[in-house]
């Protein structure tokens, strides 16, 4: 079976205004989405992320590669028809209310008129925009306009859905939301293509991460297989003396600059070291699983914006 | 057409909230302000018993607000034409027009049928 989404060899590349020099945003990219995943895509600002997605949706042309969605090529209508996309920014019209610009784009993705009402009023209550449904949206706050965009998306139950940094100026409550109606689309068999920084969430929502640096991809993984190297623990120690110090060298300690300490050890290790600590009177801070994910990142795709 | 339908209503709703749309507006009035005193003096003439110089100024009067009108339009259109589009790729709510199963040839229908209908 085929992916849903399929990337060969893709590259792109803009020039700039004077046509001097040219710059690759996307290079070389090969993957490929599986029905029902949700797949993350991860990197830096700059990194080709939504010069991607733009050429998902068809709206950019690739110099060279293929790519494909639902077997189509992008751009296809057909293909569009399943796909529901956010981007990172909802811009939409400020004088039309939140209940008319659904109307809007429902119409666009050939929903039937009499379907989009009951869609349109669903969705609203479910990003908790129910109460401002009759408002204009060029009054409403950026976590509002973000949620519409989101409403937007979901609008006619796509098959694919598309979301280009979705949390951009949510606040905590919003992006736990997000996450949750993430987590609901799954199970609904929807599949699911996120780009984020927002590592936490993608930890907690996606099954594959896609790391992307300066336009090409550095690490494509599934998320069991790094959650379970993640058997790594971390103890946290609150400005720790010397003596302390002296007695961990060996482990792997890193100073954070700020008075604490991180003390990394494997899971068969913790106990022991707990109890040498104890001994010592050490002042443990926290103790916690380490965060594979973003020492992935850090290791993958850290140290440049550019590209 | 139903996309054909809401990418036009979308667009002329559009273009009236533009600054525009007061500039038009402010024309209008001059137009009225110079209707009503032509009018005065065709009453004027009119009682005076001058039906010959009352056909002339009429035909004039029409001819001066076509005129008036000819011009507004032809920049209207000018300007509105050249920004119906622009402003959809600066403002980006084209992103979220053309990511869905919509034909160019539609898009750029609906956009200009929205100007028309304006004008």
């Amino acid at each position: 079976m085929s992916g849903i989404i399929e990337l060969e060899g893709v590259s792109k590349s803009f020039r700039s205004r004077l046509r001097r020099r040219e710059v690759c945003a996307v290079r070389d990219v090969n993957l490929r989405v599986e029905r029902g995943s949700v797949v993350a895509f991860v990197g830096p600002k700059g990194a080709g992320k939504t010069t991607t997605i733009h050429m998902l949706l068809g709206l950019l042309r690739p110099d060279r590669g293929r790519i494909a969605l639902f077997d189509l090529p992008a751009g296809d209508l057909a293909a569009q028809r399943r796909i529901g996309f956010q981007s990172e920014i909802f811009h939409t019209y400020g004088f039309i209310t939140a209940e008319r610009a659904l109307h809007f784009y429902g119409r666009l993705s050939e929903m039937a008129v009499e379907k989009i009402a009951p869609a349109a009023a669903r969705q609203l209550d479910r990003l908790g925009l129910g109460p401002a449904a009759q408002r204009k949206v060029g009054g409403f706050s950026k976590g509002m306009v973000q949620r519409l965009g989101l409403a937007q998306a979901l609008l006619h139950e796509p098959e694919l859905l598309i979301l280009d940094e979705p949390t951009t100026g949510l606040d905590p409550e919003g992006r736990k939301l997000v996450a949750d109606i993430i987590l609901e689309e799954k199970a609904r068999g929807t599949t699911v293509f996120l780009s984020s920084h927002i590592l936490s969430d993608v930890e907690r929502t996606c099954d594959h991460v896609l790391i992307l640096r300066q336009g090409s991809v550095v690490l494509s993984e599934n998320m069991n297989v790094l959650r379970a190297a993640s058997d790594e623990w971390e103890i946290e120690l609150l400005t720790p003396s010397s003596l302390v110090l002296e007695r961990m060298s060996g482990a792997d300690v890193r100073d954070q600059k700020n008075g604490t300490v991180l003390v990394r050890c494997g899971a068969t290790e913790k106990n022991a070291l707990l109890r040498r600590l104890l001994d010592l009177d050490a002042n443990i801070g926290t103790v916690r699983r380490a965060r594979s994910l973003e020492d992935l990142y850090m290791q993958h795709a850290g140290g440049s914006s550019s590209g | 057409m139903g996309k054909l339908r809401v990418i036009a209503l979308t667009a002329f709703q559009e273009t009236l909230r533009r600054r525009v749309f007061y500039i038009v507006l402010v024309l209008a009035v001059i137009v009225v302000a110079g209707i009503s005193s032509e009018m005065f003096f065709m009453r004027l003439a009119r009682r005076a018993g001058e039906t010959a110089m009352l056909t002339a100024m009429a035909a004039q009067t029409a001819r001066g607000i076509l005129q008036i009108w000819n011009v507004a339009a032809l920049f209207l259109a000018l300007f509105l034409g050249a920004i119906a589009i622009s402003s959809e790729i600066t403002g980006k709510t084209i992103v979220h027009v053309m990511s869905r199963p919509v034909e160019r040839a539609v898009y750029l229908l609906g956009r200009w049928l929205g100007v028309l209908l304006f004008l």
